[in-house]
């Protein structure tokens, strides 16, 4: 069985501050950290970014065992990148050689360097995730768009399909399951990866989303949708002077950042 | 007048083949009709008829005084005729129970505060308080079909339309959404359930039975369902009662066609103290 | 193929691992991190049906499945039905127990991979894995993974599509997706009989059919357990399941509730109708005529024997007037039954009104 709730940063009741502030807030704050771990431009940078991310922790109460089990299934990510930049940063003093592989110290810092700022920012994103619930997520998506749908961005939209997405996630989950033990008692092996064992899960899961995908239009018809024009929401969104406090942290962190960059110079 | 009031309604997907023909259907304010059919007999095409889903290609269809075919009246129409699908999987929009019941009233731009009320109101109506904030994938089938209710329920429809929502249900679901369409019906709501469960069938006011696009029998339980050779020809199931007693009277036992088995039972108890 | 559980417990979740996250909530709750229960899902699964705390899906399971015999599978969503269906090919291996497929442990993999095929598992709503873009090649799937040449392959396609009444030549080259809901099903069965198993585990196989359908459907799995495939049917449905099994499991909250000859196990009524199933309607029709006074000796009763057993308490005859009308036509899952297997099942002359027939097992 997928656990999905072990997969993504998901959503962990509670009522806290951090649980409380304005899901715009909050998502315009985890992209405020994302702007910031990107101008950090040395460790010293990274940390002072780290120490707020680990204060609106605290202040959320999740356990930071959680924080990182929540991120665990993306540290490939990480992983990745900076074993690239140990082995493709060429400048610097060598420390390891071995035929054509060639390992700097300039590599390694820039690895490590580029796995902080990774992990900073997927901590940040799972913040985020951890504390609201996906439904406001998309929500704050719409609304902090909404300048932009004069503009002919879809926003309404793409929340709506954010929205879909995430309710038939586990739905596809439990489907694929099924689709695979039932190919699997037809003697299927999905362990050496061969095409038509791959079409046998994939091409059933897409037949599946595309009649979903039909009674669920004519589901929404029948509940009057409309598109965005003209709709009320159960739980509408408000500022309030948490975000404001929110949002003032945050941007004493900027200038933490942006100063810690700028003094060594 | 009628709530619902089909005037020779024709309709064809493709322009040639006619999936209904002619209908001439009135239904009242508080009536529960079951509509019979077998595959292909075109139910769910009529269904989908009374709440502006589809459009008639000939004569005309209007929901609470309304045409089907005015534009302006779409939303209207959909609001007085909720609608629930057969797959219990297919028609929920959220994540969470209280944000899909809001989905409807959402759309006709309720405001907030009545947005709660009635989403706990629904909730409650169908036997499903605080359910607010459970995941709905989390649910079974019947509870499922429950939320889609309350999620029509939310939108105060006056008519109350399943299409076939009880044909994936195992039976302890199929109980407890027809015990909801019944308690809602006591309370005045009018119910079209199209469906090919006969004992659904037996409990309903009136039974309509589709057969090739035409009403075949139209009709309480008691003379539709008893018809076996109808039913038989139509490819519909005979309801047990009915079945026994047509046994019986082959039998030579001087028994009349009942389609419940209650009454079945009182029958044959009261001819056994005469025989 | 005889297939044996023996004191088969099964958990979705490790016991241990269930603790730990119990102890987890406790101390989130504790903490005040969490405002209200956690959802149910998060428990384990399945989130509904039987105890959410529950750890066991099944529990002690114990019952064996004869060459060739026809077992019904009853209990409500959540019994643990699913579970014991996905036992019985391999596809999950039991926390506790052993499962016996000829006396060999399906827990060892290369017996699994061996018996896989012997053991065909049809799911529920099987067309929703049809896949490949002709109706031939997806029946193939099965034999093909089987690793048969192509001769041999192509005739159990044949074979397959000829036992589901269809015609290979017509649908063979058409894709699976154009054809009927029905169709599809059948296209679906033959695909798992293409591997020409000697069981047939069917998990609701007439869920969501209309009645024409439904009925040619149990035809169908009764014409294949006449050829001698023994198969285990998954059924919310007393009715059939009374008409065309031999033995019937009843599982409640993950334990066996009832095992026995229909007659046997629809003998407890009211028992079956506390943990929420249904009988018979015959079956409780006649219960009640009983109270009224009336004579009905039999321990099962469907509509035609009913009838019979009436009629002459009634001015009646036993005998029906018409002759072709013991079996009805197709409409009817619950009309009139064929009296064929139920010949073979009802004991006509044991057990009187009340009688308690056979201790039927209980777990």
């Amino acid at each position: 069985m997928v656990d999905l709730s072990a997969c993504i940063g998901r959503y962990w009741p509670g009522t806290s501050p951090v649980h409380r502030m304005d899901p715009r807030a909050k998502l315009l704050l985890s992209l405020a950290v994302t702007a910031v771990a990107f101008v950090a431009q040395d460790f010293f940078a990274l940390a002072v970014c780290a120490a707020f991310v680990a204060g609106f922790f605290a202040l959320s109460g999740i356990p930071l065992r959680s924080a990182v089990r929540s991120i665990a299934p993306l540290a490939f990510i990480v992983v990745i990148t900076a074993l690239l930049n140990v082995l493709f940063v060429r400048e610097g003093a060598p420390l390891l050689e071995w035929g054509p592989l060639r390992v700097t110290d300039a590599g390694v810092r820039s690895a490590a360097f580029i796995a902080c700022r990774l992990t900073l920012l997927l901590l940040a994103m799972s913040l985020l995730t951890l504390t609201t619930p996906t439904l406001d997520i998309t929500d704050a998506f719409e609304r902090l768009l909404a300048p932009a749908s004069r503009l002919g961005v879809p926003a309404h939209e793409l929340s709506m399909m954010m929205g879909i997405a995430l309710r038939f996630l586990p739905q596809f989950m439990t489907e694929l399951q099924t689709i695979r033990r039932a190919q699997v008692s037809r003697g299927a092996t999905f362990s050496n990866g061969r095409a038509s064992m791959l079409a046998s899960l994939l091409v059933p899961l897409f037949a599946s989303a595309f009649r979903h995908a039909e009674t669920l239009s004519l589901a929404m018809d029948a509940r009057c949708y409309h598109g965005g024009s003209g709709r009320t929401r159960l739980h509408p969104l408000r500022f309030s002077r948490l975000d404001r406090n929110g949002m003032l942290v945050v941007a004493a962190m900027l200038a933490c950042v942006v100063g810690a960059n700028v003094a060594p110079l | 007048m009628a709530l619902i009031d089909m005037e020779h309604v024709g309709f064809t997907y493709d322009g040639e083949a006619f999936v209904l023909r002619d209908i001439n259907l009135r239904i009242p304010k508080g009536q529960f009709v079951c509509v019979l059919g077998g595959n292909g007999s075109g139910k769910s095409t009529l269904a989908k008829h009374l709440n502006a889903l589809l459009l008639p290609d000939e004569g005309e269809v209007r929901v609470a005084g309304r045409a089907t075919d005015d534009p302006h009246a779409t939303y209207f129409i959909r609001s007085r005729a909720g609608m629930v699908f057969q797959n219990p999987d297919d028609q929920l929009v959220a994540s969470l129970v209280e944000n899909d019941v809001a989905f409807g009233p959402e759309n006709l731009g309720i405001p907030a505060d009545e947005l709660r009320h009635r989403v706990s109101d629904a909730l409650a109506d169908v036997g499903l308080q605080g359910f607010d904030g459970r995941e709905t994938h989390a649910l079974s089938g019947g509870q499922k079909q429950r939320v889609a209710i309350a999620g029509v329920l939310a939108m105060d429809p006056e008519i109350l339309i399943l299409d076939e929502a009880t044909a994936m249900l195992d039976p302890r679901g199929r109980k407890g959404l027809l015990r909801v369409c019944r308690e809602l019906h006591g309370r005045g709501m009018t119910v079209v359930m199209i469906t090919h469960f006969m004992e659904e069938a037996a409990q309903a006011d009136r039974v309509v039975v589709l057969d090739a696009g035409s009403v075949a029998c139209d009709g309480t339980p008691a003379d539709v369902l008893s018809q076996r050779d109808v039913l038989e020809r139509l490819n519909l199931d005979v309801p047990f009662s009915a079945a026994l007693c047509g046994e019986l009277q082959r039998r030579g036992v001087d028994v009349p066609t009942l389609v419940e088995t209650e009454p079945l039972k009182e029958a044959l108890c009261a001819l056994r103290s005469k025989a | 193929m005889r297939i044996a559980f023996e004191g088969v417990s099964f958990s979705y979740v490790d016991p241990v691992c269930q603790e730990k996250r119990r102890k987890k909530a406790r101390r989130r709750r504790e903490a005040g991190v969490i405002e209200q229960p956690t959802s149910l899902a998060e428990h384990g699964r399945p989130a509904w049906g039987s105890d959410p705390e529950g750890t066991w899906a099944l529990c002690d399971v114990t019952f064996s499945l004869e060459p060739g015999e026809f077992l019904g599978l009853a209990g409500h969503t959540g019994s643990g039905k699913s579970t014991l269906v996905q036992l019985a090919n391999g596809l999950l291996r039991p926390t506790f127990g052993t499962v016996l497929v000829d006396g060999r442990d399906l827990a060892d993999k290369e017996v699994a991979a061996a018996v896989r095929g012997k053991i065909g598992l049809v799911f529920q709503y099987p067309e929703n894995q049809l896949f490949a873009p002709t109706v031939a090649e997806d029946v193939a799937f099965g034999p093909r993974n089987l690793g048969l040449p192509d001769d041999t392959v192509a005739h159990r396609v044949r074979e397959a599509l000829r036992s589901v009444h269809l015609d290979a030549d017509e649908v063979g080259e058409r894709s699976p997706f154009e054809l009927s809901g029905g169709q599809q099903r059948r296209v679906a069965f033959a695909g798992v009989l293409a591997m020409e198993p000697e069981a047939l585990v069917l998990d609701e196989p007439i869920a969501g059919l209309d009645p024409v359908a439904k009925e040619e459907f149990l035809q169908l799995i009764a014409e294949l357990h006449s050829r001698g495939i023994a198969i285990v049917m998954v059924s919310h449905n007393m009715d059939d399941l009374a008409r065309l099994a031999e033995r019937i499991v009843v599982l409640n909250n993950g334990r066996v509730f009832a095992l026995g000859t229909p007659a046997e196990v629809f003998a407890h009524g009211d028992e079956l109708r506390n943990i929420g199933l249904d009988v018979p309607q015959a079956q409780k029709l006649a219960c009640e005529l009983r109270e009224c006074g009336f004579d009905l000796p039999r321990a099962l009763y469907d509509a035609a024997t009913l009838a019979a057993d009436l009629a002459p308490q009634l001015g009646g005859r036993a005998e029906s007037a018409l002759p072709g009308a013991e079996a009805p036509a197709p409409a009817g899952a619950a009309a009139g039954a064929p009296p064929a297997p139920d010949a073979s099942v009802a004991p006509g002359d044991a057990a009187g009104p009340g009688a308690d027939p056979q201790e039927a097992g209980r777990g």
